[in-house]
């Protein structure tokens, strides 16, 4: 799993309230979204995290070799959404 | 006095009449509510919030759409909205009452490159160059958008800020640029450029743009909205049933002749599919945060929402929270589905009565949790933003949406139709005020008094709302407009306001709950306030003045004239006849603009909704509503033209005071005054004279004093008549892209700041780059100075039912209508203005020292809010240009 550096907007318990700051719901409090995770870090679906993803030499990558697609996109709701490497629950 | 406003002894105009503010320390309004708690709590988070731009929904739709090449259009466009919306990720935020929202951001939106894709573009690319050498761009580059609140104006950090209003995360920057470069040669804008460019005369389409005599195009801008949604099917029949009956339609008509009925029933269950598939990815969310969820309360809360959701993805609502909940899903899946401005939920509160009152009998809501329901309503409607254009979103919208919410007027049988829910929508109005949904009141002779008192108390907030709007009148335009097309009188009393201002159609549905048969007002009509956008008549009238010149620019718009003016009717022959063309070529280039629009991205969602597309089993891009008679032409700075005019006759044809040459002088030097931009002061108010400013004391002090409208004078007031009877005539003599005649359309939004931002000084005497006078029929600031009353008698001096809309707003110092005595007398001047057949108007009650201190220290006013024209918004959202109008703006200390 390509995990660099998680910050809060990586984790499945951050609400995004906006492109700059959110929620997390654990702790109840606002964060800042490219603020490093804590040590509760969950990572969230994200292509980045897919294993159909895949980086190209120029951005964007591409999601099973055919379509295009970018790392940070949520993929909560992506049926075929599978870990690369299975988060420890 | 500040520098450059001319003092009695330089100058004889008499500028306390200009800029009369009451002294003494500011005064706040009377009337000040407070939300619930959770609403409270809703709303901060909202203040604190910034307009986020998101990816997902343009990947989704443009994935699909390309996968699927050569499919049906509509089938095609369907399929990717299902996709799009299958995909949104679902974000609830604690306390949360309704739920779901555009994007997952709280104030989110998206790019739509399947409609526009251009201003996206690197500014060094040649298809931005070849848009911007088109016109495409000319208002972008003379907007000012508002710095404060929730806009974006500047890239930090990983937030990319786009049209100075938006913030995207850097990381979707490439998929951004990526998915434009799919859409270009296929967007709507595109396809209906190729096609315009075919218009015989279509160069001097392109000046008239260049030169922003008109402000923007319509097809690939805004192509819906401006009308009143229809809620019904789904509340009456739960998405289920739709897809049902659209399935009984599908093995009806399959096969035979008028098989584009086939294709649009599939593509409605397909799209409704996508909304199910959305609702329940919410109700999934919900039903995950209530297993986690360790607060009791928290817990509940969560779960009633999934239940709601999931009862909802399905079948007809049995609560007015279902009910709630079901409209403003519908409400948000049709501003997804296009770019939309002004799409009104309408007479809500006559829509969900029979649910409230079924809750109400049935003990299962209260009233204090109705307030609570409808304030969580208004923070989801604030929520909205429009994703376009620098000069769309800041130059003509001012970043509002105009979703107005409709109260009172009458019901199907002519008896008054307000009901207690609506007294309820104004209670939750005052108690948490925000921008939307704002609240226009349908008055009606028949409405009773408390009903008409809450309005007034509502008013008294200062939040700008509700307009007041004459039932009559627009019923009378209602139906002239759409009688052709078969409007009886009785169908007529469901209009309602979409957009800010514009009157639309409406039609009644039976609805059966309980023991009790209900008829449920909603829109019938197409969008409205699309074809001609924005002609600025002053700037219109500076072209004619300088022989077909734009001075601005150096370019020529019309051929020069054979002979010179020599009288007023010389003038005004001339003047019509750039008029006549101005429309005509861009009525001609819109109405291509609307046809690649309805074929490429034909609007799915918005057609299930209205009435009659599913009967006749056509989208509303083929006439499927049941009124279509939508396309008008919208004109702003009338009353700047109409003094224009005043000065002109009097001060040139009548007096001879000095010649139109002369007049060319003065106007090409601004009057010896410096220019708004050069002064960055946007109204007549702060402008600073030139070393040269005594060579032209005399013309601009006869222009000043010539008459002006707001004041009872017939000189003046016919001129405005006469103009009104020409201008709504003469709109009939070009036909839409559905063959019916266009009309007239008199609203500012905000194209007052821009559009006096490009326009020389005007015989009137107004300074080069200001504002026009807002509205249609507001008084130029400062120069009505008979009172309130002269002002009503100088707009009503013409028929209103002629045009679409008139618009008139009004300045009050808060202290002016206080008390029970200062409600009545206030409510007698409303009154007053309707019986005089005045069809809008409208109230900013507040000190002007407020907003001078506003606009030193934004932040301590985040949450200040004002009417602007149709509208009302945070202050801090606004650009300079239309805060220093509303500045200026006379502001009434009595009403007689």
């Amino acid at each position: 799993m390509k995990m660099k550096a998680p910050c809060h907007q990586d984790c499945r318990e951050y609400i995004q309230i906006d492109v700059f700051r959110g929620m997390c719901r654990v702790k109840k409090d606002e964060t800042i979204s490219d603020a490093e995770a804590c040590e509760q870090f969950l990572p969230v679906k994200k292509c980045k995290y897919c294993t159909s993803y895949h980086e190209s030499d120029g951005e964007p990558g591409t999601c099973r070799g055919k379509y295009l697609a970018y790392p940070d996109m949520i993929a909560k709701t992506c049926e075929d959404f599978e870990w690369e490497v299975a988060p420890d629950e | 006095m500040p520098d450059g406003i001319p003092s009695h002894q330089e100058n004889p105009v008499n500028s306390a009449h200009y800029y009369k503010h009451k002294p003494g320390p500011a005064v706040g309004r009377e009337v000040a509510k407070e939300p619930t708690m959770r609403a409270g709590t809703l709303r901060d988070l909202y203040l604190g919030s910034k307009s986020s731009v998101s990816m997902e929904f343009p990947y989704w739709y443009t994935r699909r759409w390309m996968e699927l090449e050569g499919e049906i259009p509509i089938i095609r466009r369907a399929e990717a909205l299902k996709s799009a919306f299958s995909h949104l990720t679902p974000v609830i935020f604690p306390r949360e009452l309704l739920v779901m929202r555009r994007t997952c951001y709280l104030r989110g939106s998206y790019p739509m490159p399947w409609l526009s894709e251009l201003f996206l573009l690197d500014k060094e690319d040649e298809l931005y160059r070849e848009a911007l050498e088109a016109g495409q761009f000319s208002n972008d580059q003379v907007t000012k958008m508002g710095t404060g609140g929730g806009n974006v104006t500047k890239s930090s950090g990983n937030v990319v800020s786009i049209a100075g209003k938006f913030g995207m995360r850097r990381e979707e920057l490439p998929i951004l640029m990526a998915l434009v470069r799919k859409w270009e040669h296929q967007s709507v804008e595109d396809i209906g450029h190729k096609y315009e460019m075919l218009v015989p005369d279509y160069p001097q389409k392109e000046s008239i743009m260049r030169s922003l005599i008109c402000l923007f195009d319509s097809g690939f801008t805004l192509p819906q909205g401006r009308e009143v949604i229809n809620y019904y099917y789904p509340l009456r029949y739960g998405i289920d049933g739709i897809i049902t009956w659209c399935k009984g339609k599908i093995a009806e008509v399959a096969g035979h002749p008028g098989m584009d009925r086939l294709y649009f029933y599939q593509a409605s269950c397909i799209a409704l599919e996508g909304i199910k598939k959305w609702i329940l990815n919410y109700a999934q969310e919900a039903r995950e945060l209530a297993e986690k969820e360790r607060d009791e309360e928290l817990r509940r809360e969560y779960t009633e929402i999934a239940e709601t959701l999931t009862w909802i993805s399905s079948h007809p609502p049995r609560s007015f929270r279902e009910a709630l909940q079901l409209c403003w899903t519908f409400h948000i899946a049709v501003l997804n589905e296009d770019c939309i401005s002004g799409l009104s939920p309408g007479r809500l509160g006559q829509v969900l009565y029979p649910w409230w009152k079924q809750d109400m009998d049935n003990g299962t809501i209260t009233r204090e949790s109705t307030i609570e329901l409808l304030e969580c309503m208004r923070l989801k409607f604030t929520e909205l933003d429009c994703f376009a254009s620098t000069g769309v979103i800041g130059g003509v919208l001012s970043s509002n949406t105009f979703n107005n919410l409709c109260l009172g007027g009458l019901d199907k049988n002519g008896a008054n139709a307000e009901n207690e829910l609506e007294m309820l929508i104004l209670e939750s109005a005052m108690t948490c005020s925000t921008p939307q949904p704002t609240l226009t009141l349908l008055y009606d002779e028949k409405l009773p008094e408390e009903f008409l008192l809450k309005g007034i108390e509502c008013t008294k907030t200062g939040t700008g709302y509700p307009a007041w709007v004459n039932n009559r009148v627009a019923m009378e335009f209602i139906q002239n407009n759409y009688g052709p097309e078969g409007m009886t009188p009785q169908e007529a009393r469901a209009w309602a306001i979409g957009g800010c201002l514009e009157t639309s159609a409406g039609n009644w549905m039976p609805l059966r709950l309980g023991a009790h048969t209900y008829y449920l007002p909603g829109g019938a009509g197409a969008a409205t306030s699309v074809g001609v956008h924005f002609i600025g008549l002053p700037k219109l009238l500076e072209v004619m003045l300088f022989d077909g010149m734009d001075m601005r620019t150096g370019q020529r718009i019309f051929p020069p004239r054979k002979k010179p003016i020599e009288t007023y009717d010389d003038l005004m022959d001339t003047f019509q006849d750039h008029f006549r063309k101005t429309v005509d070529i861009l009525c001609r280039c819109n109405n291509i603009q609307h046809d690649a629009w309805r074929k490429i991205t034909p609007p799915v969602i918005n057609s299930v909704l209205k009435p009659d597309c599913l009967t006749k089993g056509k989208h509303i891009g083929e006439m499927g509503s049941r009124y279509n008679t939508t396309f008008n032409v919208e004109v702003s700075g009338g009353i700047n033209l109409v003094n224009s005019l005043a000065s002109i006759k009097k001060n040139i044809f009548e007096e001879k005071n000095f010649t139109l040459d002369d007049l060319r002088s003065v106007l090409l030097n601004n009057f010896g005054y410096h220019t708004a931009e050069e002064t960055g002061s946007y109204s007549l108010s702060d402008q600073k004279k030139r070393p040269d400013a005594s060579t032209y004391a005399r013309v601009h002090t006869l222009c000043h004093d010539a008459p002006k409208y707001g004041n009872d004078d017939p000189y003046v007031d016919s001129i405005l008549a006469d103009w009104e009877d020409w201008f709504c005539t003469v709109c009939h003599e070009f036909v839409s892209l559905y063959e019916k005649p266009l009309y007239a359309c008199q609203i500012s939004v905000s194209t007052h700041g821009p559009m006096g931002a490009v326009t020389l000084a005007g015989p009137d005497g107004r300074l080069e780059g200001t504002a026009y006078a807002d509205a249609s029929l507001s008084a130029y600031p400062g120069t009505d100075r008979n009172g309130p009353y002269a002002l009503c008698n100088s707009a009503t001096c013409w028929d209103h039912a002629k045009s679409q809309n008139s618009q008139l707003n009004v300045k009050i110092h808060p202290s002016v209508i206080k008390g029970r005595e200062g409600a009545r007398k206030f409510l007698e001047f409303i009154r007053a203005y309707m019986r005089r057949g005045g069809f809008h108007i409208q109230f900013n009650v507040v000190d002007s020292k407020v907003l001078r201190e506003a606009q030193i220290h934004p932040e301590h006013y985040r949450g200040l809010m004002v009417r602007v024209a149709g509208f009302t918004q945070y202050w801090v959202e606004l650009g300079k240009p239309i805060q220093d109008e509303i500045i200026a703006r006379t502001e009434y200390e009595e009403i007689p």
